[in-house]
């Protein structure tokens, strides 16, 4: 086969989820389409590497500094959201239920990958809660073992600061049901029952 | 192999595709497993509670062709050991057991002695005071080193085999560790000679003390923080050399840098 051809196969492979023949089929995709659609994906793939960086304040990659949530001057700046990566302020984005502000950390306290407090933009947050304003933290990491962890140490953190720490609520999905569910989410969804 | 049932500890978790893991689990009738999990990452799946590092599960699982991995078909937690979280330095230190075991150890075969070790260390770990927590991780790793076999000879010197009240330490109290000949050097012995460990009397009477008793007792066994110290390095030392890792487990450096081992802060 040509070799530019067996190129843009290889790199496409590299894609996470692509294996061999997904590949393969698009790159004769590629192949078929008009020249300007070919050169709208290979921009849009370098306006992605050349134009995002990262919020000068809360970390999330953007194209403006500060980004667009930080600049909305709607939004309660009062409340900070503490999230892993920036996929999760898409995530919570999405739930159009929450008018504050992010934080994101760039990860979570990992001892097997040695990845420890200065690692992480934890020093960065602290700095921003000094400043006045704000009321609330929310912690909203995975509620995963290596999440846990971040979320106790960050709770640890800021309690002495005065400020209001939260972290958000763990139970059962919409749709699941309790006779399948394991005693620890049981347990921290009767724990976590909120007034009805 | 038929389907198979057991109980086991979460050593590790590795994402293995969009939302299966594959997670190494230490499991009290057959050794360390390596076990596909698939679906874990779905917020609905089958396998309750999560398989979270240092989660006790009961679990079931099959071999599915001639690879050498598992499936796993359920799992319940049994215990999650939460208070592990409650400080960072916890967290590390129980991190550091688990990873140890893990390197250590390269196949499956059942060991009930280590699964027990296991599942008292993550316990114990949970409620341990702060300051006792770097000598509670040594203690482990000597206990553990024992079990696997890699004792290093702690009651004789390893050139001459003096022993007991024969076997004097130098004038300032020192006694000699080599981790190449696997175990204590009396200064006779030792000639000086600077590739040899210093050791007090009282850093191997703690290590001797460590190897008789449960780990319950180890809180009790008093030591000097700098001398635990001292007894870290060794291990770590021995370790390096007979089975080439040691000084660089990650979890390890992840306790440096939240400083564990250097002064109270």
């Amino acid at each position: 086969m040509a070799d530019s051809i067996d190129r843009l196969i290889e790199e496409f492979n590299k894609l996470p989820g692509i294996g061999k023949k997904t590949a393969q089929r698009l790159a004769f995709h590629v192949l078929r389409i008009k020249k300007e659609e070919a050169e709208n994906l290979a921009q849009a793939i370098m306006d992605v590497k050349e134009k995002i960086r990262y919020c000068s304040l809360c970390f999330n990659i953007t194209e403006k500094d500060p980004c667009k949530i930080c600049a909305d001057k709607k939004r309660d700046r009062s409340l900070i959201c503490v999230v892993e990566e920036s996929k999760d302020v898409l995530a919570v984005e999405k739930t159009g239920q929450y008018n504050g502000a992010y934080h994101v950390l760039g990860g979570v306290l990992s001892p097997l990958d040695n990845i420890g407090p200065e690692d992480l933009k934890i020093k960065e947050l602290l700095n921003r809660l000094k400043q006045k304003g704000v009321k609330e933290v929310i912690l909203a990491t995975n509620p995963s073992t290596e999440g846990e962890a971040t979320a106790i140490y960050l709770a640890k953190l800021i309690k002495p600061l005065g400020i209001k720490v939260t972290r958000i609520a763990r139970g059962l999905p919409s749709g699941g049901a309790l006779e399948y569910a394991d005693v620890n989410t049981l347990a921290n969804a009767i724990e976590g029952r909120v007034e009805f | 192999m038929s389907i198979k049932k057991t109980e086991g500890i979460i050593l590790k978790k590795i994402k293995w595709s969009e939302t299966s893991n594959i997670v190494t689990l230490y499991s009290k009738d057959f050794g360390k497993l390596k076990l596909l999990a698939k679906g874990v990452q779905r917020l609905k799946s089958s396998f309750s509670g999560g398989l979270e590092l240092f989660g006790l599960i009961d679990f079931v699982f099959y071999k599915r062709g001639k690879k050498n991995l598992y499936i796993l078909s359920s799992s319940d937690l049994v215990s999650s050991y939460p208070l592990i979280f409650s400080s960072v330095e916890r967290y590390g230190v129980a991190s550091a057991g688990i990873e140890l075991l893990d390197k250590l150890l390269a196949g499956e075969e059942k060991n009930e002695d280590i699964y027990s070790l296991l599942v008292d260390f993550l316990s114990k770990v949970q409620d341990l005071d702060k300051k006792n927590l770097e000598k509670f991780l040594w203690a482990y790793s000597l206990k553990l080193l024992s079990l696997l076999g890699y004792k290093p000879r702690f009651d004789e010197c390893v050139k001459c085999g003096k022993r007991g009240k024969s076997l004097k330490a130098t004038s300032s109290g020192f006694l000699f560790f080599s981790s190449d000949l696997g175990g204590i050097v009396c200064p006779t012995c030792a000639k000086g000679d600077k590739l040899y460990f210093r050791l007090t009397r009282s850093q191997l009477n703690w290590i001797r003390r460590v190897l008789d008793s449960s780990l319950d007792r180890i809180e009790k066994l008093e030591l000097e923080k700098r001398e635990v110290k001292n007894i870290g390095d060794l291990i770590l030392d021995f370790l390096s050399y007979h089975t080439g890792f040691g000084k660089e487990l990650k979890s390890l450096e992840f306790l440096k840098k939240i400083s564990l081992g250097k002064e109270e802060s």
